[in-house]
């Protein structure tokens, strides 16, 4: 199995990022988190920053960067830093725009304590081991000072959609002319394994679905569809709006915009809702694959790659645009001569090998993708298979050939 | 040396001697038509017929008041001349120099400010903003922003009162310095980027395949291809049903990175003209675009700058249909709305204006004028034009100082109908329709005819098959770069011929609001009617585009304490005031002592304020 880890390791370039065994944070989440450079919103702040400092091993602080009130705009990152890095793992995000009817800020710190404090920690193994939560309380923490003084709609201002404020009212000159919806939209660009973005407040225009992208209407029209099990509170379609960032995460990022709805007295279903959405996300599996011998030295893998969330590994939108890579395989420790990819019972597709890795496409939520992989090596010989995607992490198994 | 244009005589009856003479020069002399080099001005004024605007105006890169003794052939200045080019103009004392920024490759971006006799600072005028070559490839804009700078600095007793001028000769530097050295670059910036996401940049750009020095076309064959040959079958065509062979038109290159697609990640990233934010499209398009807009520091710059000043004119100088053109670049109309047809109804007056401006001063036929995506022949998503227009309110014009009418021998017939036309929809996605669906769409007919009547036929290479490997082929030719998209260096004279007036022209259009007063009359103690009329005495409105957002005229009574307003408003919100000595009365009933006074103050986004006081 060491070759595995090491595979993994090398394909995620995670060498010299991986953490320090133990409860300990990496230097530069504990820096941040410490040494926020703007003013942070008071309250929240502490809340979130006493999260990071009694589970260090689950959580940290980042800042995102500077409201225009010169107040530092922070996420709570939830993962297992063990596990190694987060941001290679399936990502949901929670933004509260602003708004006094949002919650967001409640229902981060409540999924917070429901997630690090009340679990039991194989639960929170199992929600934390392989994903990363990115909760994003108070975009615009200028606004519970100062509501209503800003000009400008952050919901308004980004930049699919976007008109000028001359034709939308309060849309800004230009999009992303302010700090926050700049910092938002950078984070959120610099997240590639984000495949569920949750608001707690929507649009009224409909940009979905696009023609063509028939999968993406399932998941997105579906109540419950990104779900796992309950139906309360309610998961809905969150309608991008003109300039919406839903819109930007839909169309820029191909990620899943979603609204949660709730209601004041269902926060800490909610927190647990978000959990389960957290474990519907795209992950990769690699079941035992069946090793036929053709001829001595010659081997015959079936190979089958599953996805047990719930969400595709890439939107079918995100797959036309191509936004995000599509899963790969790969296969060390012996020489492949061919690989095909099952598209029906019985015919195959050859697939082309860029430099040692198989592209195979996206998987659907509950999908698999079955491969027919030739390879030359001796008996005995250990071989090492991964695959990995950037929406839904990565995957390995070893196999010693008969 | 591959297959060349044969001059095919298109009705015209050439002889085929001479096409098979000019023939032989094609490949070797045709690329070279942009060089900046006086032999290769000198040359081609060997072969062709003499600038026309010898003698009557300086040539480009001369002082407008000098009297050279040897004049120094046309030819294509450089950012990097910049600083001569300045000292001329900072001499005047009339001009200050701006730094915009640095754009992406690292080079500098420049604009220069000016203007005329005034009380009003530079900074706070009505602005026309002059901008060169944002486009990247359309070199001769460049050179027409600086043309248009020197002769407006050349006579400055005749620049409008209380105007600035602003001008930004090379604003895409990153993408002129490609265009310039290789003829190609699609006017990207040098932001290296990753067109096709596969996690490379820049990683499969066009390739000299036949090594003849020039990046041409590539055409594939594809069941679904959006062109056919065009009845002159040197053009392409909108494919129809049932049309055999269709293509895909490419880049001249291989597919370097072994995708199945070709050229589809070249050298740089973006281009900044199409990466404004109204109606922008993102890279997965296709676009050459970045993450969000404005990404590129080259339009960041020029977005910023128009955000700091009062941009009445935003003046582009670049395109080659050689005419001027109005916001609009999409044909469904985008954030125009559908159907709009380029500017708003109430605007087209003011476009109108000055498309009649332009044709007088520059002595080319007048002609309706078009939404941008219908002047170029292809849509414009996310241009700097749509932006300056919807955005900041500006009178927004795309000037196009090239394009196949300058030589006079390539005029346009009347039944040519070329701008009269219904426009087609964009290259991506071409639908039959029009006169004659056997042919090229009009402006490819108005080149072909430019390089047959004028020119022998050079600038296009017939079309040759050609092994792209791994059993694939194509056919490889089509326009020759630098043929349609700049003139050569020889013609530069007569394609910026005229733009200095129609600036200088068209600034004194600009709106002059006054304030008369039509009652001021006590009617008994402190009772005061105030009636006053705002009028524009200039030619065009106070503004065009949406009048919201403090767009519009406003007009506001500021009244000390003490004064009372009994009837009337304080503020009105104007809209727009058309031109041409129209006004609008406004009346108040004031309460107020004697002696006392009240201030009006007229102000759009285009003017600083007008302010009059009024005391009963």
């Amino acid at each position: 199995m060491s070759g595995l880890l090491a595979t993994l390791l090398l394909l995620a370039g995670l060498a010299a990022q991986d953490p320090a065994p133990g409860d300990a944070p990496p230097a530069e989440a504990t820096a941040a988190a410490a040494e926020p450079v703007a003013t942070p919103p008071p309250g929240l702040a502490e809340d979130l920053n006493a999260f990071a400092d009694r589970h260090p091993a689950y959580a940290a602080v980042e800042e995102l960067g500077t409201s225009r009130g010169g107040r530092a705009i922070l996420a709570l990152v939830l993962g297992a830093r063990e596990a190694g890095d987060l941001d290679r793992r399936p990502g949901l995000a929670l933004v509260g725009l602003g708004g006094e009817s949002e919650r967001a800020s409640e229902l981060a710190l409540a999924l917070a304590r429901y997630v690090l404090d009340e679990l039991t920690p194989e639960e929170r193994e199992r929600v934390l081991g392989s994903a990363t939560l990115y909760l994003i309380p108070q975009l615009d923490p200028d606004s519970p000072a100062s509501p209503g003084a800003r000009d400008v709609r952050l919901e308004r201002n980004f930049p699919i959609g976007w008109q000028p404020d001359t034709l939308v009212p309060g849309a800004g000159a230009v999009p992303l002319s302010e700090p926050e919806s700049k910092a938002l939209a950078t984070f959120l660009r610099g997240r590639t394994n984000l495949s569920l973005l949750l608001g707690l407040r929507g649009g009224q225009a409909e940009l979905l679905p696009r023609a063509g992208t028939d999968g993406d209407a399932a998941v997105l029209n579906e109540p419950g569809a990104a779900d796992a099990g309950d139906t309360k509170p309610r998961v809905t379609l969150w309608k991008p709006a003109r300039g919406s960032v839903a819109a930007y995460a839909w169309e820029a990022l191909g990620v899943f915009p979603r609204l949660l709805e709730f209601r004041a007295d269902e926060l800490q279903s909610a927190a647990r809702r978000v959990a389960q959405l957290a474990q519907g996300l795209p992950r990769l599996r690699l079941t035992e694959p069946a090793v036929e011998m053709l001829r001595p030295g010659l081997y015959r893998l079936d190979v089958r790659i599953e996805n047990p969330g719930r969400l595709p590994t890439l939107s079918d939108l995100g797959a036309e645009r191509r936004l995000a890579g599509e899963v790969e395989l790969a296969i060390q420790g012996a020489t492949v001569l061919a690989c095909a990819h099952r598209a029906a019972e019985q015919s195959f597709e050859v697939q082309s090998r860029v430099e040692g890795r198989y592209s195979i496409g996206q998987i659907a939520g509950g999908g698999a993708v079955e491969l027919c992989v030739l390879v030359e090596a001796e008996a005995g010989t250990e071989i090492t298979l991964s695959t990995r995607s950037p929406r839904a992490g990565m995957a390995g198994r070893s196999v010693t050939l008969p | 040396m591959r297959g060349c244009t044969r001059g095919r005589g298109r009705g015209a009856g050439r002889p085929w001697r001479l096409g098979l003479a000019l023939c032989v020069l094609a490949p070797a002399a045709a690329p070279r038509l942009l060089q900046n080099t006086p032999e290769a001005g000198q040359e081609a004024q060997a072969s062709e017929e003499a600038p026309a605007a010898e003698g009557e105006a300086p040539a480009a890169g001369e002082p407008a008041d000098a009297a050279p003794a040897t004049p120094e052939p046309p030819r294509y200045r450089t950012a990097d001349e910049l600083d001569p080019v300045l000292q001329g103009w900072l001499g005047s004392g009339l001009a200050e120099r701006i730094e915009l920024g640095t754009t992406a490759g690292g080079r500098p971006i420049v604009g220069v400010v000016f203007g005329g006799t005034g009380q009003v600072p530079l900074a706070e005028r009505p602005t026309v903003l002059l901008v060169g070559a944002l486009d990247g490839r359309s070199v001769a804009g460049a050179e027409a922003v600086l043309r248009v700078a020197e002769e407006l600095l050349a006579m400055p007793d005749k620049l409008p009162a209380e105007v600035a001028f602003l001008a930004v000769p090379w604003a895409n530097p990153d993408g002129i310095a490609r265009q310039l050295e290789s003829g190609a670059g699609g006017g990207r910036n040098d932001q290296p980027g990753d067109e096709d996401r596969d996690g490379e940049v820049d990683e499969d750009g066009p390739d000299d395949l036949d090594g003849d020095g020039a990046i041409t076309s590539l055409l594939l064959e594809d069941l679904s291809g959006p062109w056919a040959r065009a009845e002159d079958d040197r053009l392409l065509r909108p494919a129809r049903p049932g049309d055999a062979p269709r293509y895909r038109i490419v880049r001249e290159g291989r597919d370097d990175d072994g995708d199945g697609r070709f050229n589809e990640d070249g050298p740089g990233g973006i281009v900044p003209d199409l990466d404004f934010p109204v109606d922008w499209r993102g890279p997965w398009t296709g676009a050459p675009t970045g993450p969000w807009p404005l990404s590129a520091p080259a339009a960041r710059a020029l977005a910023d700058l128009a955000l700091s000043r009062r941009v009445a004119l935003a003046l582009f100088f670049q395109g080659n249909h050689g005419g001027v053109a109005a916001p609009g670049g999409l044909a469904s109309g985008g954030a125009l709305g559908e159907g709009s047809r380029g500017a708003y109804a109430p605007d087209r007056v003011a476009f109108e204006l000055a498309g009649r401006r332009f044709a007088a001063a520059t002595g080319r036929p007048e002609r309706p004028v078009q939404p941008l995506f219908a002047a170029r022949g292809e849509e414009r998503p996310g241009a700097a034009l749509d932006w300056l227009y919807l955005a900041r309110g500006a009178l927004a014009i795309e000037v196009a100082a090239w394009g196949p009418e300058v030589e006079s021998g390539a005029r346009v017939r009347p039944q040519d109908a070329r701008f009269v036309a219904e426009p087609k929809p964009a290259h991506d996605g071409p639908e039959p329709g029009g006169v004659d669906e056997r042919q090229a769409p009009e402006l490819e007919r108005s080149w072909a005819r430019w390089i047959d009547n004028t020119r022998g036929g050079i600038g296009f290479l017939d079309w040759q098959p050609i092994d792209l490997g791994g059993g694939r082929s194509g056919l490889l030719g089509g326009w020759l770069p630098n043929t349609r998209l700049n003139p050569p260096p020889e013609l530069l004279p007569a394609a910026v011929r005229g733009l200095g007036d129609f600036v200088r022209t068209l600034a004194g259009d600009l709106p002059r609001l006054e304030i008369e007063l039509v009652e001021n009359e006590r009617t008994g103690g402190e009772v005061v009617v105030l009636r006053v009329r705002v009028r524009n005495r200039g030619a065009l409105p106070t503004g065009v585009g949406a009048a919201s957002n403090g767009l519009g005229l406003n007009l506001r009574l500021q009244a000390p304490e003490g004064v009372e307003v009994l009837v009337g408003e304080r503020e009105h919100a104007l809209g727009h005031l058309a031109g041409g000595g129209s006004s609008v009365e406004l009346s108040w009933i004031l309460m107020m002592s004697e002696g006392a006074s009240v201030t009006l103050r007229a102000e759009t986004s285009w003017l600083a304020p007008t302010v009059r006081e009024v005391r009963p």
